[in-house]
């Protein structure tokens, strides 16, 4: 009796075991296409109303596939079917109507792994057989923050999720800020969710748009739509439209930002060129889907859509608007964006025709204040400027000032006057700048204990300075006194005192007290210089991030 | 106590073939214990700040602590429970005890880093009640002492009536005689007080053992991270108590060439179950009610250790010893006993360093080469010594059928 | 008879603290009373370069420290590895890479957190480790016996110890500069050295409320988060950064002081050692009662049989 029950256990410590063996096995798949990790590989999307999945999701390498069938004949249209007007259809799996968790599972495994069967059959270089060549868990199964579903497929979470999470959740007292109790089923969800990884949208910008635009011979319908009502206003009055009535209504289905409607209008285009020998657009994912933006700086030479759009405009309330009107130059604003959207999101119309001012569901519920003066955000007037000011040319100042809506600063934007904008107010020479009472080199010897003095060169930090600021539309239009640009390093100070602004010292005092809330003098001096230097991240010589580039050590 | 009339010094040779092994090994062990003494930490042990606690804490210190509760076990069973009929093991539970508690301490004296300080506990002036650590030392050093006690009665058995001191201090072999019948008299009267103590003290500190790595919950897997650590130590020293009384048993009834007393570890073994079955429930119990069940199927270090020493090493000898034909058996109650005593040994050491993932390590805690031989000659010079009192002093029970013991190897 | 008797009596006496047997009052953690005006340093990991004078600082004060030379710190490739404290340093800096590949790198230092409710000093057997009025965590290398659980203990990882020392290792951790210069006025030396200020010592309940304006004047420069305002009970020692904590390396950690688990286990277990001579009177309780059954059944049989 007691053999038999050994025996038993025996075999019951084995099958045990075997979960380990085959957990491991599920490590150690090395058929991952390594090589994929291109752009275009995503994993493929389970509908909403499949709620689990028994094996981890499938990357799909679609312009593997794309290059693969290049030359074959039928091309795209082995996975996707031509619908109405011979438009591809660039939705998979074809038949939609079949949502059921069967037929959604049978779309793929009878296309993919009956191609590559076939493929196979005919000794061609095809894709994987096996269940676990495609279903594969690998770094980015975990780096996409999937949920596990069931234990056997379940990969061992890394000790630092237990360690982290659990621990955390599991305080007794329970009262972890934003820790819930210990459900373990809150962490283990049948329901599957997972966040794709970010494809870089296709940025349209300027460039782009005047490419299409001398492509298809200035005829906007090729890609945009007009509303009926729209069509016969026009027509009423005789007009062609222009590009702002193109867009100025849009059809919720007819958004490029839906992928299916995007890649329908664009990619067979693309592919209709292609048939016809001429020069079309990209076919491959990573072509239009570029991680990379053009700059600015870039499309300088680009020619700006004609919209009939005002040069300067002067926005302002329809009625009761207490402050006065702000001078707004569109022309030298479209210089400085990568597209209209950055700022008209995906309609050129006026901001104040969504954000009305109380908000409404049109604009999100921005308010028209909101709008414009938003801190954080780009869309806004303000928000964008905050974001210019990170940039590694001004950040250095602008680093340790004061950010967001400054209200020494209302009346340089509410200023009613359109001719304002045209003024320039270049800094003047720097011979004028430093009277004789303001050196241009000094020596900051006041603490001196590891390092000899500082030769500080306050001519040349001023010219570069000013040499920035006077570039920049930006900078000159906000930087309205002469004295702006020292009040990035005088900072509380009357700047037209000019020669008697107060030494850093007096009021950083070197010798440090526990609770003093102003820094000593040593962190004034580093914090403003060094800080600047690591903001603008300039070379060695101009910019030292060294000790020994500022001040000598002491032998 | 005139059931141990039965006990008496074994009559084997002392230096067999297998002791001469065991003696051996003894001194390579020590000779590496030497080794950290002159050469220091950092020489003989992979120890480090991530990992300060190692072989020698979950083995020496955890693990003695564990296998030494037949002392206190055979204790609670044959007095306070008052089944006579066992009496025969209270001796060598007591010595196996009594052994392993000083080769608690000793094997201590080598893991800390100030080992001349090792009575810095007992000064009232160092006391720190809110560790769990200092409860720990005071009981063991209060215990060792209780288990000395103990032990005193077959120290006098075995000279009262034969004093014979060497030499010059023979005048004193009367007077001494006195002394020890004396004393003997005492004890006899007032054991109680000790063997009670002893059971109190055990359950103190075998229960403390499992609270010391509750102050590193973050560090620890959650399958052991558990408040009720302290309970499921209590509940598995009272199982391997009783299992430690019947391995050490038969080790010695087969050393000796004598029989195994299945008369008294049969139904000896019949209560294990009920011991290790509450474990076996706590332990399950705490983690399906925690839901730490999850992570069964992980197959991270911590995981393996708990499916061996657990799920296999705990669970399937409890089912052995449910069943009457494994306990009737010699062979089988041994296999289930061994089982077992080594799954509590694995537990400890897992919860000490192998359950345990410090914060920055770069890599996992491999136990060097000198750890592993001092644990294990430390482990020998128990053998070695336990052999040494067996010889001298009355512990093991004579066997029943008067057959002269037969000169054996091994 | 005298032995039943005994065991009467000891029950009898003992009767009484079964009653505290089951007192589950005794709860509460001993934990020590942190003052209000005890002292901290916050962290401002956004501003530190890197530069490592605060690591030359604390090895210039530190006098038991082995000496280092100047040009140790000034070596930028022990940025390469993720450094930890040891017997030798106190503190240490790393480098971590930031969100965005383009933003800069971000420093952390590590040092002993010096927390309000510490791990080492409750688990230390002998009490070498203790917690001065003002914050600072002190450790009596005489009474230490090395058995190194307060390695095992801190949730920081914080102390080392000297594994190489052969005959009297000490554990070595940061002391907040306490005999050196907290008692003499001062401020600890790394707060002192650092040339951007990274650090701002004064009293914690200060130090948080600055913490959070900060906060709140700079949206979007820290993490809404001050680590070490209430981690483990709260540490003197509090960070804010820009990018997540556990992404410079630090843990995770629960709200619930470290000795609040084990604490409240030990105290219920041994209130004022009532509950052990509960079991004590209870062990002997069962023992008369057995042994005094059994004697009865004998001299029944006797009676019977005679």
């Amino acid at each position: 009796m007691n053999k038999k029950i050994s025996l038993l256990m025996l075999i019951l410590f084995m099958v045990c075991s075997l979960f380990f063996v085959q957990n491991k096995t599920a490590h150690s798949d090395e058929s991952v296409n390594k090589a994929d990790k291109e752009l275009s590989s995503r994993f493929i999307t389970i509908p909403e109303d499949i709620k689990t999945i028994d094996r981890a999701p499938v990357k799909f390498p679609h312009d593997k596939h794309t290059k693969a069938l290049d030359k074959d004949e039928e091309g795209c249209e082995l996975c996707h079917l031509k619908g109405i007007d011979n438009i591809l259809d660039f939705t998979y799996p074809r038949k939609k109507a079949d949502a059921t968790r069967e037929a959604f599972t049978n779309s793929f495994h009878n296309e993919c792994i009956g191609c590559h069967t076939e493929k196979n059959n005919e000794d061609i270089k095809t894709g994987p057989l096996t269940c676990g060549e495609c279903h594969v868990i690998d770094d980015d199964f975990h780096n996409n923050d999937y949920l596990p579903i069931m234990p056997e497929y379940y990969e061992p979470l890394r000790d630092t999720y237990h360690k982290n999470c659990i621990s955390c959740h599991q305080d007794p007292a329970k009262k972890a800020e934003d820790a819930g109790g210990l459900d373990w089923k809150s962490f283990y969800v049948k329901k599957r969710e997972f966040i794709e990884a970010e494809i870089p949208a296709v940025n349209f910008d300027y460039f782009l748009h005047d490419k299409h635009e001398k492509a298809l011979d200035e005829k906007c319908e090729k890609c945009h739509a007009l509303s009926e009502e729209k069509k016969s206003e026009l027509e009423k009055l005789g007009k062609e439209p222009v590009c702002r009535d193109w867009l100025q209504e849009l059809p919720e289905d007819k958004s490029y930002k839906i992928k299916e409607y995007a890649h329908s209008v664009c990619i067979n285009c693309h592919l209709d060129k292609k048939d016809k020998n001429e020069d079309g657009g990209p076919v491959y994912c990573k072509e239009c889907h570029l991680a990379e933006k053009r700059t600015a700086d870039d499309m300088l030479e680009v020619k700006r859509i004609e919209c009939e759009q005002d040069e300067k405009i002067l926005i302002k309330l329809e009625k009761d608007m207490r402050m006065k009107e702000v001078a707004f130059n569109h022309q030298s604003h479209q210089k400085v964006t990568l597209s209209c959207q950055e700022c008209h999101h995906d309609t050129i119309q006026a901001c104040s025709v969504c954000h009305t001012l109380e908000g409404s569901d049109k604009g999100d519920n921005i308010t028209l204040a909101e709008s414009y003066h938003s801190v954080s955000s780009s869309w806004a007037c303000i928000g964008c400027h905050e974001n210019e000011k990170k940039k590694s040319d001004c950040a250095g100042c602008h680093n340790l000032l004061d950010t967001g809506l400054l209200e020494s600063a209302c009346e340089t934007c509410h200023n009613g006057v359109i001719e304002d904008l045209d003024k320039k107010n270049p800094h003047p020479a720097l011979e004028k700048l430093f009277t004789d009472d303001i050196k241009k080199e000094m020596e900051i010897d006041i603490i001196q204990d590891e390092y000899e003095l500082s030769k500080f060169p306050h001519d040349k930090i001023v010219a570069k300075l000013v040499e920035i600021s006077d570039n920049s539309t930006l900078a000159s239009y906000f930087h309205t006194d002469n004295m702006t640009l020292c009040a990035g390093c005088h900072h509380l100070t009357p700047l037209t005192a000019k020669s008697s602004v107060p030494q850093c010292r007096t009021c950083h005092t070197v010798r440090k007290e526990p609770t003093e809330a102003t820094p000593a003098l040593l962190g004034a001096y580093h914090q403003q210089c060094l800080g600047c230097h690591i903001q603008m991240g300039g070379t060695e010589e101009e910019m030292p991030q060294d000790c020994a580039g500022c001040h000598e050590e002491k032998k | 106590m005139s059931l141990h009339e039965h006990a008496a010094p074994i009559e084997n040779k002392f230096f067999t073939k297998g002791m001469i092994i065991f003696t051996a090994v003894m001194l390579t062990g020590l000779s590496f214990g030497l080794y950290r003494m002159i050469f220091g930490l950092d020489a003989a042990t992979n120890l480090n700040d991530q990992y300060p606690l190692g072989l020698w804490i979950g083995i020496d210190v955890a693990t003695g602590v564990a296998l030494a509760a037949g002392g206190f076990t055979s204790g609670a069973v044959v007095y306070v429970f008052n089944r006579e009929n066992f009496h025969a093991v209270i001796r060598p539970a007591l010595l196996t005890a009594m052994l392993g508690y000083t080769f608690v301490g000793v094997g201590l004296m080598f893991d800390l880093g100030r080992w001349y300080n090792i009575w810095h506990p007992a000064i009232p002036f160092m006391w720190q009640g809110n560790s769990v650590l200092f409860e720990v030392g005071m009981c063991v050093i209060i215990y060792i002492n209780v288990l000395y006690i103990e032990f005193a009665p077959i120290v006098f058995e075995r000279f009262i009536g034969r004093v014979n001191l060497p030499g010059m201090l023979g005048r004193f072999n009367d007077s001494v005689d006195i002394i020890l019948r004396f004393l003997n008299h005492v004890l006899s009267k007032i054991m109680f007080i000790f063997i009670i103590a002893g059971i109190v003290l055990s359950c103190c500190h075998q229960s403390s053992l499992g609270t010391l790595m509750v102050i590193a919950p973050y560090k620890i897997h959650p399958i052991y991270n558990s408040l009720l650590g302290p309970l499921f130590f209590l509940t598995s020293a009272f199982a391997v108590g009783l299992t430690m009384i019947i391995f050490e048993s038969m080790i010695s009834c087969y050393v000796f060439g004598r029989k195994p007393e299945m008369h008294i570890l049969t139904p000896l073994s019949k209560i294990i179950p009920y011991v290790l079955g509450l474990y076996v429930f706590v332990k399950l119990g705490d983690m399906i009610s925690r839901g730490t069940y999850v992570f069964l199927f992980d197959s991270t270090a911590p995981v393996i250790m708990f499916w061996i020493e657990f799920g296999f090493l705990t669970v399937v000898p409890f089912f052995m010893f449910l069943s009457a034909d494994v306990r009737k058996s010699h062979r089988g109650l041994f296999i289930a006993a061994s089982m077992f005593v080594l799954g509590v040994l694995l537990n400890r050491c897992t919860i000490f360093f192998i359950a345990y993932t410090p914060l920055y390590a770069a890599k996992a805690y491999l136990p060097a080469f000198s750890e592993f031989a001092l644990t294990i000659g430390l482990i020998c010079t128990i053998v070695f010594v336990y052999r040494v009192f067996v010889t001298i002093f009355p512990v093991l029970s004579v066997p029943e059928e008067n057959v002269p013991v037969e000169q054996v190897t091994g | 008879m005298s032995n039943s008797r005994r065991t009467f009596l000891k029950k009898i006496t003992g009767a009484g603290s079964l009653l505290f047997f089951g007192n589950k009052k005794s709860a509460q953690a001993n934990i020590p009373k942190v003052s209000p005006d005890q002292f901290g340093v916050l962290v401002d990991t956004t501003r530190c370069v890197g530069c490592r004078k605060c690591e030359e600082a604390c090895n210039t004060i530190n006098e038991d420290l082995p000496r280092k030379s100047v040009s140790v710190f000034k070596d930028k490739d022990v940025f390469k590895e993720r450094r930890r404290m040891d017997f030798g340093t106190y503190t240490v800096v790393n480098k971590y890479k930031s969100a965005n590949v383009s933003d800069k790198p971000v420093f952390a230092k590590f040092q002993c957190m010096h927390c309000l409710y510490p791990a080492c000093v409750s688990a230390c057997i002998v009490g070498a480790f203790t917690r001065d009025k003002d914050g600072a965590i002190t450790y009596d290398s005489w009474k230490c016996i090395g058995c190194r659980y307060c390695l095992a203990a801190c949730p920081f990882q914080v102390p080392a110890y000297e594994f190489s020392n052969i005959l009297t290792p000490q554990v070595r951790k940061c002391t907040f500069c306490f005999d050196t210069r907290l008692v003499k006025g001062q401020i600890p030396a790394c707060v002192q050295a650092c040339p951007m200020e990274v650090m701002k010592f004064g009293k914690r309940t200060d130090l948080i409320k600055d913490a959070h304006e900060n906060i709140k004047k700079n949206p979007g420069r820290y993490i809404p988060h001050v680590y070490g305002e209430k981690e483990v009970g709260g540490t003197s020692w509090m960070y804010l950064s820009n990018i997540p904590f556990n992404r410079i390396d630090f843990p995770k950690l629960g709200y619930h002081p470290v000795p609040g688990y084990t604490e409240p286990i030990q105290h219920a277990i041994f209130k004022w050692l009532l509950p052990p001579l509960g079991v004590y009177a209870a062990l002997g309780g069962i023992w008369f009662f057995l042994s005094s059954k059994k004697k009865k059944v004998k001299k029944d049989e006797e009676n019977g049989s005679s």
